[in-house]
């Protein structure tokens, strides 16, 4: 039907559009990797509030805010009260006259007793049940799934908290002689479906 | 928060797993690494089709959360753990205890108050659904007069204007009212002095309590102990179903019928006779079961006690005319003698005086007072009042009433009462709905629920409960009785200590002497504020207190009594409350709606129930409509067909045909049975004996959840007799054929860790359907209405099947509770193409949401039918309202359409057991994790452990020469054990074991 040229010509198109078509799936596919692109993932917060400096330098315990990642399954960002035991002292000016920024929002949600509404960072699936306790107690450090959050100015998620990064670590196989080994585990964490899902 | 899933959601969670799961360096700990399975090339070729699928389905995102930190923090309430509350359940029918749930300050979850003496942990189901009709969207939310919503201020002025200028006022309750509502209407009638107070019940038992008031000579009722009984006789009582303290009745029942390995040489248990006109639960679980009708029953008695006097004439003449088979009434008759002071006859409530005399006759005789009765001076329900006395008032003259969480408009056994209402100037209806009378009154008043509410029950004399609100009114609602405190403190004088009062919680607190008074020291004061909060803490105060001895009977006015004759003249009827929605007041609750009738196994509906023979005579089936009619009293109810009805009787339920207060109850079925109410005598309201009965022509499709009854001669339900037992405790191995077992998988290795199993005591379980309902209630279980049940899509993740067995007038009856039997060799799994259903390394066999994409292989191979598929989106078509999403467990995933769905042991209280222990370093013990249907059952049929620990309940069980697996053959090995049902009839009628004959 065609001449012998346009004939190849179009193969030709048709293997460039082919190949342009794959490589954009690909980049597509490559961007928006659930993994990559949540791991990364840092809101805006309400309150410029610093894990940094909180955590880092002035060496404040995890659990003294998150209080309760060792005894149930959430972690909990603190009640403005507990930001109080500290605010009602450290005011939004230093003895200098600096500006501490957020502390003077922080001041005006307390007076109004209005809760704040920070933008969750770290959040899995509904369907998984996963319990801040059992971790705490299995002797999982905080920067094991949260990353260094001592260092980090505003908070930022370092995993993706998929699957296959839970399973990573919950497959490790157990040193021998472990004492979980007596009840017939031998890798780190459970793996079976329902240890996390139901 | 409820865990509702996102649309969507199993596709990129599948894939994300599938694509890590393709990678070559998967778990060894599964399968041998050098084998390819079907499921390998599976996973290979769906990997590789998800990394394409992901660059289109990746890109849905997560929707941003927030974290809302409170403002200051209650100290004793984490997010996201569990906060128990102990109270007293005051809808139903009894007071029992219960120990509320709570997460997040939410009720989620209703057990038994393992304190309380009357019903431990066992709770009933109206207990266990009481939850969702406090989240119930159609409530009544604000006060309105006639002509809208107004405030409570406008309705306290009115309606205590309106009382001060009434001269004559009719204040109506129901007969459950704790000691402080009892003080509280003392008041309110010595403050208004034209007040009357009349107590309005459809299911009571009355006639029952004014024949023992004249035969023992005071008020009061008798306590069936039926630990204490050896030989039991039912008289139309159906005590493990609806008559008396029901948790109590199973639970005693269950006492005398449990039976140990150890010294079955020797084992014994109670036998029952049950002679009855309807099937029941009770009857379900005789031993032997006579059908007789409820007109036989006075001259049953009466024979009974003269042959146990020696005089055994009557009984022949009673086989001549109820063609009972004589040789098994005398058989009882020795058993009887042979069982003085250990045996008791029990008679239904519905039953005329005479047969209440009669038994108050024979029990004496029989020596049960005192060893298998007790007295009970102040019941928990007061005396109903004659109907009629009321409608007279009314006739008379009457300028307000109040009416408290009764509906008389819908079930008012005589005239109409809805045209007695129209000549009353301010009539006040308190309720949680705007139900019949609610909405027929000029104030429409929203009732708090149960959960939101403050009150007090005395069920027995030295057991005291209070009632604590778990959560704040949801609504503009008020507690009826705080309404009602409001009112009487208005008409009060100023200076009475009534005024001192801030409210009913306060004077519900005085009562229970937990008040702070200021004159008092600091310490005292401590001492009273601990007393009270202990009292919170425990759900009240249980004194074990001596035990009231029967009063001594009044012989001359007994037998007078008991020889009072009754016509029979055409069909017989009794109305019975409805096992599940009761007298009507729970209609609009759709997991009672659905629940199946324990006998008829019926859902959604009401229904005639006549026997077979009868049916034939009548010319109808299954159905069918007919129109019943007493007195002047009629309805028009579907046929029924039910083996084991006596012949001339139809037998039916209250509950039904409610026609406003909500959008569940207009599914259910049509069909009043309270127009029929007290139509032929008053004195025995529920029971009629000539009621003409005619075709109407018409028809109606019921629905029930099993058709079915024979097991087709398979051994699913293995049974044997007492002397069988005793002869062999392992007879169950000589009653079924087991092939040898063969395997194609490769056996788990369960030697380490825990091995999860569940036991059912099927010679206990009774059949009452409460895990039915606490399995529904802890595991999110949707309601799919009517239409879907019609079509075998009813969602029960736990349901009891019934067999029917012998003689097909009068069957032999056995009930046993189906779930997912966690197979060791599980069929569902090794069909799943998308590994949806996996096995756990502690012998669950796992199902996950997220994977399913609905294929239903699985249920298509699962032999013995436990899974259940979400057609339909039914949470979505249930939730009409987000408020009902607060009733949802927040540790179980609602599901999504196209998911398959089954029991799973109650995995998320495996885990929480699992994660409390290793969190505080130490064992799990044993019993320590119950299963919801495991907590509720009041016989206590259910026992859930780890079979790797031997010294568990369930291991010593599970060794029980009674155990055996349904469906063994398959080789599927299951890890729900079945004991062994053992009965226990009389050998001396060995050859009638299935009863007597009729006709």
């Amino acid at each position: 039907m065609f001449s012998k040229k346009f004939e190849r010509r179009i193969y030709i198109a048709v293997a460039a559009v082919m190949f342009s078509g794959a490589l954009g799936v690909s980049f597509g596919a490559y961007v928006l990797w659930p993994s990559r692109r949540e791991a990364g993932y840092q809101p805006v917060q309400p309150i410029p509030f610093s894990h940094k400096l909180h955590a880092g330098i002035l060496q404040i315990d995890c659990l003294y805010c998150h209080s309760g990642a060792e005894k149930g399954p959430h972690a909990l960002v603190p009640p403005l009260s507990t930001c109080m035991n500290c605010h009602a002292e450290v005011q939004p000016k230093d003895s200098l006259g600096n500006l501490r920024p957020g502390i003077d929002t922080l001041l005006e949600h307390w007076e109004n007793k209005e809760p704040i509404r920070w933008n969750k960072v770290h959040d899995v699936a509904d369907f998984v049940y996963f319990d801040h306790s059992r971790h705490i107690a299995g002797e999982v450090t905080c920067q094991e799934c949260h990353g260094p959050v001592e260092r980090m100015e505003h908070v930022q998620r370092t995993y993706g908290l998929k699957m296959s990064w839970c399973l990573a670590c919950h497959k490790q196989r157990l040193p021998e002689g472990d004492p979980a080994f007596s009840e017939g585990r031998t890798t780190r964490g459970p793996i079976h479906c329902t240890a996390c899902h139901r | 928060m409820s865990r509702d899933s996102a649309p969507g959601f199993h596709s990129r969670e599948s894939m994300q797993r599938l694509k890590a799961e393709a990678l070559p360096s998967r778990s060894e700990n599964l399968a041998p690494p050098d084998e390819i399975t079907r499921r390998d090339a599976l996973r290979v070729l769906m990997g590789a089709s998800s990394a394409l699928a992901l660059g289109l389905t990746g890109c849905e995102r997560k929707p941003r959360r927030q974290i809302i930190s409170r403002a200051t923090g209650p100290e004793w309430q984490r997010p996201g753990e569990a906060v128990y509350y102990s109270s007293t359940w005051t809808d139903g029918d009894f007071p029992y205890g219960l120990m509320l749930k709570t997460v997040d300050g939410r009720p989620i979850k209703i057990e038994g108050n393992p304190d309380h003496p009357v019903n431990r942990e066992g709770s009933t189901v109206g207990m266990q659904a009481s939850v969702l009709s406090l989240y119930d969207p159609d409530r009544l939310r604000a006060p309105h007069d006639e002509m809208g919503a107004v405030s409570w201020e406008a309705v306290d002025l009115r309606v205590v204007e309106g009382l001060r200028r009434a001269s004559s006022v009719v204040l109506m309750t129901r007969a459950n009212l704790g000691p402080t509502e009892r003080a509280l209407i003392g008041q309110f009638l010595a403050v208004c002095p034209g007040a009357r107070h009349f107590v309005h019940e459809t299911v009571h038992d009355g006639t029952r309590r004014s024949a023992w008031n004249m035969v023992y000579g005071v008020a009061g009722e008798a306590l069936p102990r039926f630990e204490r009984a050896g030989v039991i006789v039912s008289l139309d009582s159906d005590f493990l179903g609806s008559d008396g303290a029901v948790l109590e009745n199973i639970r005693s029942f269950a006492k005398g019928r449990r039976l140990a390995d150890a010294g079955h040489r020797h084992a014994e248990t109670n036998r029952l006779y049950v002679v009855e006109s309807a099937m029941t639960v009770t009857g379900s679980n005789a031993d032997h079961r006579i059908r007789l009708r409820p007109s036989g029953m006075g001259l049953v008695v009466r024979a009974l006690l003269r042959a146990v006097d020696g005089h055994s004439e009557d009984l022949a003449a009673l086989g001549r005319v109820h063609g009972i088979d004589d040789t098994l009434l005398k058989a009882l008759v020795q058993d009887l003698r042979a069982n003085t002071g250990k045996s008791l006859v029990v008679a239904g409530p519905h039953l005329p005086g005479a047969v209440h005399a009669g038994v108050a006759l024979l029990n004496d005789r029989l020596d049960a007072p005192g060893n298998t009765l007790d007295w009970n001076p102040v019941p928990a329900k007061m005396p109903v009042d004659d109907p009629e006395e009321v409608e007279t008032a009314i006739d008379r003259g009457v300028d307000a009433a109040i009416f408290l969480d009764v509906n008389p408009v819908y079930d008012w056994p005589g005239k109409d009462f809805a045209n007695l209402l129209k000549k009353i100037h301010l009539s006040v209806g308190h309720g949680l709905h705007r139900d019949e009378t609610v909405a027929a009154c000029s104030l429409a008043l929203p009732s708090s629920h149960n959960l939101e509410s403050w009150n007090d029950a005395e069920p027995r004399s030295g057991i005291r409960t209070i009632c604590q609100p778990t959560i704040a009114p949801l609504f503009e609602s008020r507690q009826s009785i705080e309404s009602l405190f409001l009112w009487t403190q208005a008409l009060t004088k100023e200076g009475s200590p009534i005024r001192e009062c801030e409210d009913w919680h306060d004077y519900l607190r005085i009562r229970w002497g937990g008040q702070v008074v200021g004159a008092e020291s600091y310490s005292e004061q401590r001492e009273q504020r601990q007393r009270w909060e202990d009292v919170l803490r425990r759900g009240g105060s249980f004194e074990e207190k001596k035990a009231v001895p029967l009063p001594k009977l009044k012989r001359g006015a007994a037998e007078s009594l008991s020889r009072v004759e009754l016509s029979a003249d055409g069909y017989e009827v009794t109305i019975q409350p409805h096992h599940a929605v009761y007298d009507g007041r729970f209609a609009n609750n759709g997991w009672l709606q659905e629940l199946p009738d324990p006998v008829s196994k019926l859902v959604w509906d009401n229904a005639a129930s006549v026997s077979p023979q009868t049916a034939q005579s009548l010319e109808v089936s299954e159905g069918d409509m007919i129109a019943i009619e007493v007195g002047d009293g009629s309805v028009e109810l579907p046929v029924l067909v039910q083996p084991g009805m006596a012949d001339g009787v139809i037998a039916t339920s209250l509950g039904f045909g409610r026609t406003a207060g909500g959008q569940i109850l207009q599914q259910a079925g049509e069909g009043n049975a309270a127009a029929l109410l007290g139509r032929q005598d008053p004195a025995t309201p529920r029971l009629a004996t000539d009621a003409r009965v005619t075709k109407t022509g018409r028809s109606r499709k019921l629905v029930r959840t099993q058709k079915q009854f024979s097991m087709q001669g398979r051994p699913i339900v293995l049974t044997g007799t007492l002397e069988e037992y005793r002869k062999d405790a392992g007879f169950v191995s000589h009653k079924r054929h087991m092939p040898e077992l063969v395997s194609m998988y490769q056996p788990y290795d369960y030697s380490k860790g825990h091995k999860w199993a569940i036991a059912i005591d099927l010679g206990v379980c009774v059949g009452c359907s409460a895990c039915v309902i606490a399995c529904q209630a802890e595991n999110n279980i949707p309601i799919v209405g009517r239409e879907q049940c019609a079509v075998g899509r009813e969602m029960h993740w736990m349901r009891i099947d019934r067999y029917h067995d012998g003689d097909s007038e009068n069957p032999t009856v056995h009930q046993q509770p189906m779930l997912c039997q966690q197979c060791d060799n599980a069929p569902c799994e090794s069909v799943c193409p998308v590994n949806a259903t996996t096995h756990s390394p502690e012998g669950l066999n796992e199902m996950v949401y997220n994977r399913c994409v609905g294929t239903r292989y699985c249920s298509n191979n699962c032999p013995y039918k436990v899974r259940r598929f979400n057609f339909l989106r039914y949470q979505k078509t249930q939730l009409r309202d987000p408020l009902q999403e607060l009733a949802f467990n927040p540790q179980v995933t609602v599901r999504e359409m196209g998911v398959m769905e089954k029991c799973t042991f109650c995995v998320q209280r495996i885990t929480a057991g699992k994660f409390r222990a290793k969190n505080e370093g130490r064992a799990l013990k044993d019993s320590e994790i119950q299963t919801a249907c495991q907590q509720a059952c009041p016989a206590q049929a259910i026992v859930f452990g780890d079979l790797n620990d031997p010294q568990s309940r369930i291991a010593k069980l599970y060794a029980s020469k009674r155990a055996f697996f349904v469906l063994e053959e398959y080789n599927v090995r299951p890890n729900v054990a079945y004991l062994a049902r053992v009965r226990n009839p009389n050998p001396s009628s060995a050859e009638n074991v299935s009863g007597g004959h009729h006709g």
